[in-house]
């Protein structure tokens, strides 16, 4: 059994003898170190200046809540507004975003070999109408979270690895895993696993209407209006001691660019979530005007895009064929033309990531190399392979793409390197955002374009979205030998081990993947430089749905 | 009375073909609002085809279009407008808030540009082919030539650049904080009121110059009147019919200029709010929307018809 305090993350947990020893050893020099720590800090601490909280921050975000029940919520135009109203269980660290911390919990066990998880809850949390909030709430709400055949967008995510959940005693709650699972507290870290007041709830209160919440969270809701902001004031009776920091928040929906940008410059807007409606060039443009008063900070590469086919569908069914289009594909080329270079190369996994090659070697590799030449030699190869000599024989192909963002354009691009490289015609019908999404699902096209942007950084998010059974593989592409590496990583907690079979995953995808990856987008924040933290300068998430409470940033006069 | 009972009688046609065109329009057009709702307007979300089809029929949109259309005019005939297909809300709670912003905005606009217009327009037909013309003429055709929203895109361009200030964020009714709704109308209202009032100015400047020309302008002259006497009560006057006409016009089509600087300029308005219904698809608050609007409109041609009874004898009698 492991036990952590609520400030200390399991990553990637490791539950052998061999940790358990580490854990103590470590936990031992650890004390001793932090005595020591401890005390230069509490020298420091007294001799620095205070700061001084306060401050009412405005933030941009793309959207306005289309719900407000934090478990219908599958969006950040939801969350960005939903989130500051509520506690979960556990969190991602602002301050460390890659640690997983207590939010209600102030500390956990880990027990079975990795397949019980137990919670001690913070004693001292109210809602706002005053009731206590104990581990009956928290009960309730993770099986609210996980109750089969009600649409639960993002909170289902815990589906598969939660078998049950049980009341201890009235601040300890303990889960029941399917499986040891080393994405679990990462996933129940997510902002969208709120925990809702079991009262308000079962009294029959909509809590999909604003004026109806009743949260534990940093702040209240004051006022909400569609098309304009959300209003929020401070909870004075916030559980944890000093926070929030800031006095009120107000979450602006801006959708006209030229808008957002103008109040920006004027200095009325102090952040933006990760997905503010303004695209890389234009927050390039004001890093560069409001140097000194505001900084760019970016997300690591969360976001993959990529095009698909339908691999139940003819020519799909024989791999190759997309294999030949992604050896074709100038992914170098790709990377360079969209994100003002800021962009991750189109790689199977993210890039930089713990479980993927490194950049270096993948450039050596089939279809990233430079020049092209090989590459397309290569791609005419296994066309030729498949039947299609020369590879115009695959006839007029159709892409659907969907009218936003950079897509239209990534089309474009995509569709003349496959003329220029392997003389493929392919006709681009451009779709509504919805129509798009109703394409993939029912599975009704030729060639596709879309991406993932994930919620946590573990594989077995993006992995098993993309290319496993998760709802996101449009592709219906389903590989016995990948689908058995996927579900032993699912429950391997040793890293070493995992990362073995996600390397071993990965050399099937770089040869039989079924999508052309084309590039791995940035998430990027812009930040007034008043806004501030325990760690110094804003700290930006690992992911987009992580890390929008704004309990630990105050501005700085 | 039979004038003014003739054009009430014709409302009613009116606004039932409307809300045919529109219902039909919506259907025509790409997009379903159930989609929209299981994929959210940027796609994060995730659902099956039966899903969808549930929700369709949830919905009510999976039955035949007349059905449909009958099923709302039925709920029009009690005076309920419905609910919105996206927003799950009573579609009365998503307009109530929204119309006292357009409607001020709106009032606004109309208010200011007839202030500046009708002394321009007289100032430039008094004076025509001065310099004072010239360049009233040039303004005023300008101001016609650009877009609304061009002038809303200027307006903030050269807020923030030239002067580093933005209206204040988050709207406040004119009823909760009348110093921060004044400071997030006034820009706005520049921009809707700078399109409106070139046009009545040009109209008032082509009535006036007619009137100008009258037997009994000349006369009310040679009787030795004041020259301001003789064009404010005497031309300005008789030349109002076009202006007043043109008034009510400009209401209606300040409406519809609302919608684009709404969205510049961050007002929570019928504007936004039918911007945002037509990305949702959401079939039955654009219907409701337009409704409101079109009811508008007519109701403004129909005070203008009264208006002119009123003004012009000849009329009622013709």
């Amino acid at each position: 059994m492991s036990k952590r305090a609520g400030s200390r993350h399991i990553g990637n947990l490791d539950v052998t003898r061999r940790h358990v020893l580490k854990t103590g050893l470590t936990t031992g020099l650890g004390m001793s170190a932090a005595t020591l720590t401890g005390t230069v800090a509490a020298v420091a601490a007294a001799t620095a200046p205070k700061p001084v909280y306060g401050g009412q921050a405005t933030v941009i975000n793309y959207g306005y809540p289309e719900v407000w029940d934090p478990h219908l919520a599958g969006t950040l135009g939801a969350l960005g507004s939903i989130s500051p109203m509520y506690n979960q269980v556990v969190e991602f660290d602002p301050l460390n975003p890659s640690e997983v911390i207590g939010d209600l919990a102030q500390s956990w066990e880990v027990a079975d070999g990795g397949m019980t998880y137990t919670f001690k809850l913070h004693e001292n949390v109210t809602w706002w109408d005053g009731k206590p909030l104990t581990a009956e709430d928290v009960v309730f709400s993770l099986n609210r979270m996980l109750e089969e055949g009600k649409p639960r967008p993002r909170v289902g995510l815990l589906r598969p690895s939660v078998k049950s959940v049980a009341l201890v005693d009235r601040y300890t709650v303990r889960m029941f895993l399917k499986l040891p699972s080393p994405s679990f507290l990462q996933f129940l870290a997510v902002d969208y696993m709120k925990i809702v007041p079991k009262h308000v709830v079962e009294a029959g209160v909509d809590i999909n209407n604003w004026q109806n919440i009743v949260g534990s969270g940093p702040f209240k809701i004051k006022q909400a209006r569609r098309g304009d902001s959300v209003t929020f004031e401070k909870n004075k009776n916030y559980f944890k001691q000093g926070r929030p920091y800031l006095d009120g928040l107000r979450v602006v929906v801006i959708t006209d660019q030229g808008t957002a940008a103008g109040a920006i410059k004027a200095g009325q807007i102090h952040a933006t979530t990760a997905v503010s409606g303004l695209q890389v060039e234009d927050m390039l443009k004001l890093e560069q005007a409001l140097k000194g008063k505001y900084t760019l900070y970016w997300q690591p590469a969360n976001n993959v895009e990529h095009f698909f086919g339908n691999v139940e569908r003819e020519p799909w069914k024989d791999t190759r064929i997309i294999s030949a289009l992604r050896l074709a594909t100038d992914r170098r080329e790709m990377q360079k033309a969209f994100g003002s270079g800021y962009y991750g190369l189109g790689t199977p996994f993210p890039p930089g990531a713990w479980y993927t090659s490194s950049i270096e070697d993948l450039l050596t590799r089939p279809g990233f190399r430079a020049p092209k030449d090989q590459d397309i030699a290569d791609a005419t190869a296994l066309l030729k392979e498949a039947g299609y000599d020369p590879p115009a024989t695959l006839g007029k192909r159709v892409l659907t793409v969907p009218i936003v963002l950079y897509w239209p354009d990534v089309a474009q691009l995509w569709t003349a390197q496959m003329r220029r490289n392997l003389g493929l015609e392919i006709d681009i019908k451009l779709v509504d955002v919805p129509t798009a999404v109703n394409t993939w699902v029912s599975g009704d096209f030729d060639l596709g374009s879309w991406g993932y942007g994930y919620n946590i950084t573990d594989p077995d998010d993006y992995v098993n979205a993309i290319y496993g059974p998760g709802s996101r593989n449009y592709t219906r592409w389903k590989h016995p030998k990948f689908l058995e590496l996927l579900n032993v990583q699912l429950s391997e907690l040793n890293t070493e081990k995992r990362r073995e079979t996600l390397g071993a995953m990965e050399a099937i995808l770089l040869k039989e993947s079924p999508y052309v990856e084309l590039f791995w987008a940035k998430r990027n924040y812009i930040i007034s430089d008043k806004v501030h933290t325990a760690a110094g300068p804003f700290v930006p998430a690992e992911t987009i749905q992580t890390a929008l409470k704004w309990e630990h940033v105050w501005l700085q006069s | 009375m039979r004038y003014i009972a003739r054009r009430v009688v014709l409302y009613v046609p009116m606004l039932l073909l409307l809300t045919l065109v529109v219902f039909l329009l919506m259907r025509v057009i790409p997009g379903d609002p159930a989609l929209l709702i299981l994929a959210g307007t940027s796609g994060e979300g995730s659902f099956t085809q039966a899903d969808l089809a549930n929700l369709r029929h949830e919905l009510g949109t999976d039955r035949p279009i007349f059905v449909q259309y009958a099923s709302w005019i039925g709920g029009l005939l009690q005076g309920d407008l419905g609910m919105s297909l996206f927003y799950r809300t009573p579609i009365v709670q998503e307009i109530g808030p929204r119309l006292p912003a357009t409607f001020e905005l709106a009032l606004m606009a109309g208010f200011v540009s007839l202030l500046f217009a009708v002394p321009l327009g007289t100032l430039s037909a008094v004076r025509q082919d001065s310099i004072v013309d010239y360049m009233a003429r040039v303004f005023t055709f300008a101001g016609i030539s650009i877009p609304i929203f061009v002038t809303g895109l200027v307006l903030v361009y050269f807020l923030v650049r030239l002067f580093n200030w933005f209206p204040p964020l988050g709207y406040a009714m004119l009823w909760e904080d009348p110093w921060i709704n004044l400071q997030q109308m006034f820009f706005p209202v520049v921009a809707l009121a700078f399109f409106e009032l070139n046009f009545a100015a040009r109209v008032t400047r082509s009535a006036m110059l007619e009137v100008l020309r009258e037997d009994y302008v000349r006369t009310a002259r040679s009787k030795g009147l004041q020259e301001r006497r003789v064009v404010l009560l005497h031309a300005l006057r008789n030349a109002s019919l076009p202006i007043v006409t043109v008034a009510a016009w400009s209401f209606a089509r300040l409406l519809g200029g609302s919608i684009i600087i709404e969205r510049i300029f961050l007002v929570p308005g019928m504007g936004t709010l039918l911007l945002e219904a037509i990305t949702a698809r959401d079939y039955t608050l654009i219907q409701a929307i337009v409704l409101v609007y079109a009811t508008v409109v007519l109701t403004a041609n129909l005070v203008v018809d009264v208006l002119y009874a009123w003004l012009d004898p000849r009329i009622r009698y013709a």
